[in-house]
């Protein structure tokens, strides 16, 4: 156990060593590319004086190392990521607003890929060669070749704009006092507005099942490749053979040490929907994180950009943490030999 | 156990249907898409075409632009004198102006609101900060406006002046970099209005919507059948806006959707297509300091063997242009040589150029900004239209940042960049001095470098003539000058916006074929009816 908590700590300070590299590596390209972002954002008849205030307030005249410590400071005593030169507000805001909904519809996707993919996965493997298999395993390759945007647009012709059965994205009012995660249809929930809750719900299912569905794909073949390498194994023969029976057989000693690669896969997914959510966000008019990156990317906005970086860079720390940690869980084989 | 599931998933879907049933929108309510969110609602910090179509409906201004065309009408002054010096303007309030608040508008709020535009120096500040010498209030309703020399456009610069509530803006004030007065309330206005227009804001989430409802004090009549709220949403992309049209949930689609997009919304049942043309041309912009388009032969040969039928193909229903200046704005002349295709004579123009037999060691770049709708097409019929007299042109894209950056310097501003720029005010000089005044270089508005002291001086003049009747004599001889001597552009169409709109649904001057001339006014929602 104190090795584990060890473990977890060590994992803890790596990530937050990448972190501040990747923070400093960004700010100095970010002003090592062509292009005075503040003349962008003010315009040509702002006036140079104004300009140059504008720099200086954000540190952009100052040299990289100087601009960086000012950032870091910021950031560590007050939380402030700098301001935003696309949404002329502290980044920190744009996070608190954007973050939480692209969160959601993310948690919304990853539940979706966990449960249809080890599924269908499953399903695959115990019916192996069957017409079932082989229709799943199409499907599958039809998920993984289809992109998102296409399943999405796709979706919405089909469920929305002729069956009607969804609305053509948007996203319910966010009622203000009930913000508490930033996350509609989660506060919504908790606070007991349930019809808010349900019509939210059905806001997020096309663009969580659009977003998914390639993953879902993916996940089914890996787990399903996973289960036949351990169906084959002598231990499962062992316990058919004793006349362990099949349901036990299979959630308990077939299902568990097959989650291995599946949750590895996963959680590399889950972490990489942020970033594929753009389109999906676009498409269905989801005020999400995704939009607002490419949005800050593409318009040099320094500050919304590291702050961009720093975002997915945790989510993608957190994110290998936990597998790590579920993956020594699953396999005492990782979990006893941990950290020395 | 499957039962009980089903018997959930029955509920579930009954809810959401008697929840969507129940927030079905009434026929008071106007929806639309903008292709971005204003990027405040701060009159002193915006600038661009999005932002304005929303302030137009949050705040007053001094003179209103008339529909025909765009000359200044009395708003929330009643009246106005220019002093013989023609550098003193005095404007007569209105009485009874009430803000979104309740509290009274005054001059003093007038006087803030230039002060306070002045002092950020940002949106449209350019028009005023280096002019006015100082703001006087003289009685509560009474404002005098000092400039440190005549400006003849001033009255129509006024339409980017709008007025702001001094009292709430000081109530709101943060820690900032305008000394005593902090922020400015930059913050505050940020999402919020401080205005007394015929609508107030309700709701602005950034980069996703924006929703205004009516003011019931507004101080003028304010049709009953006005739309009550108007909901303005982010939305570029063309697949979801089809459907969002098609199935009526939109009334009003943003009118720089792609061609193909145009035509199936067109297409629709109930759906017409409004035109409005901008303040705004579409200019091939030539480096006039970089070989081999520094010699003006070679410019008017490009210019003559422009295809701009071709152009017109790609920009269809886009009314042509010869010179610098939309013509639907005061000071456009049309008495000037203009360029025609013509292969023959462009050939001619180039064999007096100094560049003649070695225009195969001076290629030109013909650049267009990435995203900005079919200029691509544009760019490569320019090409092809140059290779036919013997020029080499190279297409190349850039992303506006990059675009932004090269055009800093003389030496990396491409040969020749496709761009759309407009005037700030309804008026010649407003975009003759943006495009080619000395003191514009150095801005993605001005690839040509001009640098060219006869005109600085004439548009200096032309600006300080307070004689209307002079003063577009003045701006015909310069846009003679310009077209004639320098050629420094080439001038294709009027950038033309094409809304399409639910015609079953609402009616506006625009839809019914009378565009505001300046673009962003259209879309005041008080002129607008919702059909029953």
């Amino acid at each position: 156990m104190q090795n584990m908590a060890l473990f977890i700590l060590r994992r803890i300070g790596y990530g937050l060593l990448v972190l501040l590299s990747l923070s400093f590596v960004v700010l100095s390209f970010i002003r090592l590319i062509p292009g005075d972002p503040v003349r962008m954002s003010l315009g040509p008849t702002a006036s140079e004086k104004v300009v140059r205030e504008v720099r200086s307030e954000l540190y952009l005249d100052r040299p990289i190392p100087v601009q960086y410590f000012y950032w870091l400071r910021g950031v560590l005593r007050h939380g402030d990521f700098g301001k935003s030169l696309f949404t002329h507000r502290a980044v920190s805001k744009d996070i608190a607003e954007f973050l939480p909904r692209s969160m959601e519809l993310a948690a919304c996707s990853a539940l979706l890929i966990l449960v249809f993919g080890v599924l269908l996965g499953t399903l695959s493997a115990l019916f192996r060669d069957t017409w079932l298999d082989n229709l799943l395993r199409f499907f599958a390759y039809l998920g993984v070749v289809t992109p998102p945007y296409a399943i999405a647009i796709f979706f919405l012709l089909l469920f929305a704009f002729y069956w009607k059965f969804f609305p053509i994205g948007g996203m319910p009012a966010f009622p203000e006092e009930l913000r508490v995660t930033g996350m509609l249809t989660f506060d919504a929930l908790i606070e007991g507005r349930f019809p808010l809750f349900f019509d939210s719900l059905w806001h997020l299912i096309l663009p969580a099942v659009s977003l998914s569905l390639g993953s879902i794909a993916y996940q089914a073949r890996i787990h399903r490749s996973s289960m036949i390498d351990n169906i084959n194994k002598d231990y499962i023969s062992f316990a058919r053979v004793v006349g362990v029976r099949k349901t036990t057989l299979t959630l308990k000693h077939l299902m568990k040490p097959s989650f291995i690669p599946t949750l590895t896969i996963f959680g590399l997914q889950v972490a990489a929907l942020l970033g594929n959510a753009f389109l999906i966000e676009v498409i269905f008019r989801y005020p999400g994180f995704s939009r607002y990156s490419l949005q800050v990317i593409m318009t040099k906005d320094p500050y919304g950009i590291v702050a961009v970086t720093m975002v997915f860079g945790i989510v993608f720390a957190l994110v290998n943490i936990l597998l790590d940690v579920g993956v020594a869980w699953l396999d005492p084989r990782v979990r006893l030999q941990a950290p020395e | 156990m499957i039962k009980r599931w089903l018997l959930l998933f029955i509920v579930f879907g009954l809810v959401v249907s008697l929840v969507s049933v129940s927030s079905g929108a009434p026929r008071t309510v106007l929806r639309a898409t903008i292709t971005a969110t204003p990027e405040a609602l701060d009159p002193a910090v915006v600038i661009g075409e999005n932002d304005w179509k929303v302030l137009v409906n949050l705040y007053d201004l001094l003179v209103y632009p008339s529909f025909e065309n765009a000359s200044p009408q009395p708003c929330v002054a009643e009246r106005w004198e220019v002093a013989p010096d023609n550098k003193t303007w005095t404007f007569h309030l209105r009485r009874g102006i009430k803000f979104h608040d309740g509290s009274d508008l005054t001059a003093e709020d007038v006087k803030f609101s230039m002060d306070r535009m002045v002092t950020i120096g940002e949106g449209h500040s350019h028009l005023y900060r280096d002019r006015i010498e100082e703001t006087r209030v003289i009685d509560p309703y009474t404002v005098v406006f000092k400039l440190k020399q005549p400006f003849g456009p001033f009255l129509v610069t006024l339409y980017r002046l709008a007025i702001v509530n001094r009292k709430l803006v000081m109530a709101n004030l943060k820690q900032g970099r305008y000394g005593e007065y902090g922020d400015h309330a930059r913050d505050y206005l940020l999402t919020k209005d401080a205005g007394s227009g015929p609508y107030t804001i309700d709701v602005f989430k950034i980069r996703n919507v924006v929703e205004i409802v009516k003011n019931p004090n507004y101080w003028q009549d304010i049709p009953q059948n006005a739309p009550e709220r108007v909901v303005m949403t982010q939305l570029r992309e063309a697949a979801t806006t089809k459907m969002l049209m098609g199935s009526g949930e939109i009334d009003l689609a943003h009118g720089r959707q792609e061609l193909t997009t145009l035509k199936a919304l067109d297409a629709m049942h109930g759906v017409e297509v409004a035109a409005i043309p901008e303040m705004s041309l579409n200019f091939f912009m030539i480096n006039t300091k970089k070989p081999p388009v520094d010699d003006v032969h070679v410019r008017k040969a490009m210019a003559l063997a422009t295809d701009y039928e071709g152009m017109l193909r790609i920009y269809p229903d886009t009314p042509r242009v010869y010179g610098p200046v939309p013509p639907q704005i005061f000071g456009w002349a049309s008495d000037f040589r203009t360029y025609e295709r013509n292969l023959e004579e462009a050939r001619k123009e180039l064999r007096k150029s100094k560049y003649y037999g070695k225009f195969d060691k001076h290629p030109i770049d013909v650049s267009y900004i990435q995203g900005n709708g079919d200029t691509p097409k544009l760019c490569m019929l320019l090409a092809a239209n140059l290779a036919e007299i013997g020029l080499k042109g190279n297409i190349v894209e850039a992303p506006w940042v990059l675009f932004q950056n090269k055009a800093e310097s003389v030496e990396t501003s491409p040969h020749v960049t496709n761009l759309f720029c407009n005037a700030s005010y309804p008026e010649a000089g407003s975009i003759l001095e943006f495009k080619y005044a000395s003191w514009t270089v150095g801005g993605w508005n001005q690839n040509e470098w001009l640098q060219d002291p006869k005109f600085d001086r004439n548009i200096k003049d032309a600006l300080v003539t307070v004689d209307r009747k002079e003063r577009a004599a003045k701006y015909a001889a310069i846009q003679k000058y310009v077209v004639e001597d320098l050629c420094p552009s080439i001038f294709t169409f009027v950038s033309v916006v094409k809304p399409a709109y639910r015609a079953d649904r609402f009616s506006w001057p625009a839809g019914e074929g009378r565009p505001h001339a300046v673009a962003e006014f259209n879309f005041n929602m008080m002129y607008f009816k919702m059909l029953p």
